[in-house]
């Protein structure tokens, strides 16, 4: 009996002959931040649909709050509290920000007033209030990137699961989502990440674990990952001997 | 089952406008364009040739609304509507003619089952996306031509149903066109309503959402099924109740006038995505140009180049999707916005 908020025991994902993930455990406590890391191709986001229910695991077992989740849909997952952002942002184009989060935010309030109330302050929390009237089809990329986040947080989800929110980002909207998911993490939010920036995961990862080919291959503090010669070794291929 | 991962997105079918009005201006507004509908109501009250044209202007305004619940806000581009005005137009008559029962009460049987065998046969289909879902509801109204063709007993088959004329409230069947035109009217403005309400309701926000991206959707906590589904059963019965007083009007039904593309499966289609597909008041500007327009063109080339009236409303259509993507509806709105910069 595991005390884990999220368990992830042996998943495995199989595309006819690819194997995109392959038995992966993990632990995610509750109010933890980790960090999934990986060059490209390693399987990140194929493991992040799994646990958020995109694609169903071909083996293993994904719990949460001690519920089986392997075979829930993702509105289900909802609304047990796994929010999500995608790595190329699904921002709803025709509807305006405010609406955005307002999708969200009707999950746990049905009136038009409440939700447009919650959302607001969704908004506000990622800095798009300004923005709230603008269309998300004419948004720049970094406020699409915070609207995802801000539609995810409107869920008011126990667990967010951040893929690549850096991605495209110039340095100081880099510093800024930094500064907006450690403030999440601090209000008690349990924040699983996939990043690429190492930069990133220095910041905030007391955990970071290491994906390649499928396969997790390393797990720990950051500053230990980092120099480990197998993850030097993934992310920059075998030294010339 | 799921087959890619989540970077595949969906091309939206529509784009509309979308601003949260307060519900005092939406009611506001809703009651100003209603009056203003009214208007020729009140101008041509007697002239039989006109009324007979705003009759058809107001009912299929209402049904263009209400299809415009499922295609255009939820994205999901039926054509296979005609099944559902068919199945209320038999059911009202059939029930008027056999057991005499009055066609105030006689639309709801309709009603209600399309709110159910809407669902249920739209169901198979919404695995399906974008026009691959439009051809899809199309040979929907295929089968229910074939069918109508056949279960002789509930249409009369191809010979139809004819209601003999005996005019009374309690009957639906009046002496004057001007009291079908305010019945109309009465049902457009219903739907109207309605479609208002859905689009400020959680279902509308839902429909919106999985009409943009439905991956997007799931991850919100949408049930996207649940969503299209409860959008069909609304959608369907108000396009049912159309068929009631489609019937009652015209009194004389056969399988090729419901099940007629032109005429009332891709009509839905063309008035909404003429006035804007996705908006509130799309569809029934619409109704308003088109269905004058094309009585106008009927009775001017209908001698001379029968079909001739077809190819001018193509042609209009094509015009409408390459330089109005958003309909009347949309270029009023940016002439708006552009008028209310200025004036700042």
């Amino acid at each position: 009996m595991s005390t884990a908020f999220l368990s992830v025991r042996g998943v495995g994902r199989h595309f006819q002959g690819l194997h995109a993930v392959e038995d992966v455990s993990f632990d995610v406590g509750r109010g933890e931040i980790v960090s999934i890391i990986g060059p490209n191709g390693a399987g990140k986001t194929t493991l992040f649909n799994l646990l958020t229910g995109q694609l169903a695991p071909t083996s293993g077992e994904i719990r949460f709050r001690d519920l089986v989740l392997n075979r829930l849909r993702p509105d289900k997952r909802a609304k047990l509290g796994l929010g999500r952002t995608f790595q190329i942002a699904k921002p709803l184009a025709a509807l305006t920000a405010l609406e955005n989060a307002m999708v969200g935010a009707f999950l746990h309030h049905r009136s038009l007033h409440d939700a447009e109330a919650h959302a607001w302050a969704k908004l506000d929390q990622v800095g798009l209030r300004a923005r709230a009237q603008v269309r998300a089809g004419e948004l720049t990329l970094s406020e699409r990137r915070r609207l995802e986040v801000a539609r995810a947080l409107a869920l008011e989800p126990q667990i967010i699961l951040l893929d690549e929110v850096m991605a495209g980002l110039n340095p100081s909207e880099v510093a800024e989502m930094i500064g907006l998911v450690g403030r999440l993490n601090e209000a008690g939010l349990t924040i699983l990440i996939i990043e690429h920036n190492l930069k990133v995961v220095r910041a905030f990862s007391r955990r970071v674990i290491v994906l390649d080919h499928g396969a997790k291959i390393a797990e720990g503090d950051a500053q230990t990952i980092l120099s480990m010669p197998q993850v030097i070794e993934a992310y920059l291929g075998k030294r010339l001997k | 089952m799921s087959s890619v991962p989540s970077t595949a997105t969906v091309a939206p079918l529509a784009r509309s406008s979308a601003t949260i009005l307060p519900l005092r201006r939406t009611l506001l507004l809703l009651a100003l364009g209603l009056g203003l509908a009214l208007l020729p109501l009140l101008l041509l009250a007697g002239n039989r040739f006109w009324l007979n044209i705003l009759v058809y202007t107001y009912l299929f305004a209402g049904l263009s609304v209400a299809w415009n619940i499922i295609a255009g806000y939820g994205g999901q581009f039926s054509l296979g509507h005609a099944v559902f005005f068919a199945v209320g137009a038999y059911m009202t008559a059939r029930l008027f003619l056999v057991w005499d029962i009055s066609p105030w009460l006689g639309f709801i049987p309709g009603a209600a089952l399309c709110a159910l065998i809407g669902p249920l046969i739209f169901w198979p289909t919404f695995r399906l996306k974008g026009s691959f879902f439009a051809i899809a509801t199309l040979a929907f109204n295929e089968v229910g031509l074939v069918m109508a063709n056949y279960l002789e007993t509930l249409t009369g088959g191809p010979r139809g149903l004819q209601i003999p004329y005996q005019a009374s409230l309690g009957n639906m069947i009046f002496a004057h066109p001007f009291a079908y035109a305010v019945l109309m009217f009465g049902f457009m403005a219903l739907c109207l309503a309605i479609a208002v309400w859905v689009r400020r309701s959680r279902l509308g926000y839902y429909l919106l959402a999985l009409r943009e991206n439905e991956d997007a959707a799931r991850a919100a906590g949408i049930d996207v099924a649940s969503a299209k589904l409860r959008a069909t059963a609304i959608s369907a019965a108000l396009s049912a109740t159309g068929g009631a007083l489609f019937v009652m009007y015209v009194r004389t039904i056969d399988p090729p006038t419901l099940f007629s593309l032109s005429d009332v499966g891709f009509k839905f289609a063309l008035l909404a995505l003429i006035g804007g597909i996705g908006t509130i008041s799309g569809p029934v500007l619409g109704a308003f140009l088109i269905i004058p327009a094309e009585s106008w063109l009927r009775a001017e080339l209908g001698g001379g180049l029968p079909g001739m009236h077809l190819a001018i409303l193509g042609a209009l259509m094509l015009l409408a999707a390459l330089f109005m993507r958003r309909g009347l509806a949309g270029v009023l709105d940016s002439a708006w916005r552009r008028w209310r910069g200025r004036k700042r």
